[in-house]
């Protein structure tokens, strides 16, 4: 008798548990990131994005239009050094007023989505899973509020709060394991389907007046470069290879003298880059991790003659996976 | 009867003392104090105990006695300076005051505590600029050791502290080079637009 009433216990705490959560509801994930993609691409807006990360606050000014199948939009930084930064597609020039000088390149993950999305061998969903947690008013806009859980710790998970009508990400949050808050990006203010005059914005690229510089990048495999890894870091594909020669001095992106190779990662959602270098006893002093604040994390490693340096928005054990797992060809 | 004349002479003095007679009765108060001792003695009284009541430090002790008697006795013995005719010959009195002889007697500044406080501050300033050209002299990489020794300086990374939410941390300039080439490159991401390339386009840079 007493085990029929524990067993009826059991079921009956089980359905309490169920009843307790009909809030969270699990949405198809695919879905929902083909629409977040479709807003940013067809919403018309003005607006300030606020991005607040490891007690650093940096604001910007943006204006985003669409003509036809072109994306053009214009980032004016309100914070650090001034600089504006406008966008053609995948095409991108930063310009700094202040010395005069625009960084003209190509940014391929850009144009990737939703390519990969569609590809056979992306699986966002094996590693995430997407919950609604309802609704909430942002920006002076009402809010559908999801939250990206990974499956694993091997990744961050997000809360993204979509725009009701369009779908588009008006705030973003990176959780941390325990789901606390890391980094928040989010539109403080937004006009959705301001009237933007896509002729006025064009001319935000006009480089006249500015030394246009484009960074000497070198697109490779690591295989050519002779690395690879001895184990895949799970959820985590290869997308690109690049190269920067020894020379390439294109502002910010000098590389002291040194050819360095970025291998870059991606589980769909978050990015990792492994850098190598020449191992220099001077620069290189010690093995260690190091918090960047918010979701930024970085490890670094001396493999033999080189010195790799792994980059990424994910929890430290991930990139130390990583730097643990590159190995010199044979 | 002459404790009276004593009382008055005492409290004339002492009136003499405070500008309070007129000139006859000062001329008469001085001629008595050249004559009389004990007015002398009065009179030497109260300058201590006007003294005394100004400052704590202007009080004589019994070493101040002894040096001064000492003091008197050494100057006795010394052979006599030749007058210079038609100037002042100063007491030698005067002199005395400047006379290091007791050490355990503060200097006459001393109760004065802006006094010490110049002091202090000069003293500061002379180790700063001594010091300061001593370490410049021995500085390696001063003048013409250049030439000698290979500028190995600028190649050292400059590492500034940041404070972030784990705590104060050190920041290599290089590793924020490949932050930069990160964030620009990296964003193989389904949340990359708009958000993920705002994000970075905002925050690039920020807190450096």
């Amino acid at each position: 008798m007493t085990q029929m009433l524990r067993k009826w216990l059991v079921i009956f705490t089980a359905f309490c548990t169920c009843a307790w959560q009909p809030a969270i509801a699990e949405v198809p994930l695919n879905a929902w990131l083909m629409r977040v993609h479709q807003a940013a691409r067809q919403s018309v807006y003005t607006g300030t994005f606020v991005v607040s990360a490891g007690g650093n606050m940096a604001s910007a000014r943006i204006w985003h239009v669409c003509d036809g199948a072109q994306q053009l939009e214009r980032v004016e930084t309100l914070s650090g050094t001034p600089r504006a930064i406008f966008r053609r597609n995948d095409q991108v020039i930063t310009f700094f007023p202040q010395s005069k000088i625009a960084i003209a390149e190509v940014r391929d993950s850009l144009g990737l989505f939703p390519s990969l999305l569609k590809s056979s061998d992306s699986a966002i969903g094996d590693f995430y899973r997407l919950k609604a947690l309802g609704n909430e008013r942002i920006a002076g806009f009402d809010a559908d509020v999801f939250q990206l859980v990974p499956n694993d710790r091997l990744r961050y998970g997000y809360r993204v709060w979509n725009e009701k009508k369009s779908g588009l990400i008006i705030q973003l949050q990176t959780l941390d394991l325990d789901g606390k808050v890391l980094e928040q990006a989010a539109f403080s203010e937004l006009q959705l389907d301001a009237a933007v005059n896509v002729g006025k914005l064009s001319k935000a690229g006009n480089t006249d007046g500015y030394r246009v510089l484009r960074p000497d990048l070198l697109k490779t495999t690591a295989d050519a470069q002779g690395w690879m890894l001895q184990k895949e870091v799970e959820g985590f594909k290869p997308m690109a290879c690049y190269q920067r020669p020894a020379a390439s001095s294109a502002a910010g992106l000098a590389m002291n003298g040194h050819s360095t190779m970025q291998w870059m990662f991606s589980d769909g959602v978050a990015t990792v880059s492994l850098f190598v270098e020449v191992y220099d006893p001077q620069r290189h002093l010690r093995e260690s991790l190091t918090d960047m604040g918010g979701a930024t994390h970085t490890q670094t490693r001396r493999i033999d003659a080189w010195w790799v340096t792994v980059v990424g928005e994910v929890p430290p054990a991930t990139l130390t996976t990583f730097a643990h797992a590159l190995e010199r060809k044979k | 009867m002459n404790e009276l004349n004593s009382t008055s002479s005492s409290e004339c003095l002492s009136a003499f003392m405070d500008g309070e007679l007129s000139v006859n009765e000062s001329a008469q108060v001085l001629d008595r104090l050249l004559v009389d001792t004990q007015a002398k003695e009065t009179w030497h009284a109260y300058q201590v105990v006007g003294d005394v009541l100004r400052s704590a430090e202007l009080a004589p002790n019994q070493s101040d006695l002894a040096f001064l008697e000492k003091l008197e006795h050494r100057l006795s013995q010394e052979p006599q300076r030749p007058v210079v005719s038609g100037a002042r010959q100063f007491p030698v009195t005067d002199v005395a005051l400047v006379l290091p002889e007791d050490l355990s007697k503060p200097v006459a500044n001393s109760p004065v505590f802006r006094w010490k406080v110049l002091a202090g501050v000069a003293c500061s300033a002379f180790v700063i600029v001594v010091g300061g050209g001593l370490w410049s002299q021995t500085d390696p990489r001063g003048g013409g050791q250049l030439a000698i020794i290979k500028p190995v300086i600028s190649e050292v990374p400059v590492v500034v502290a940041t404070e972030t939410s784990a705590g104060p941390m050190l920041r290599d300039p290089r590793l924020d080079e490949l932050m930069t080439a990160h964030r620009q490159l990296g964003g193989h991401s389904a949340l990359q637009v708009p958000a993920g390339f705002l994000r970075n386009a905002t925050y690039e840079g920020a807190g450096r």
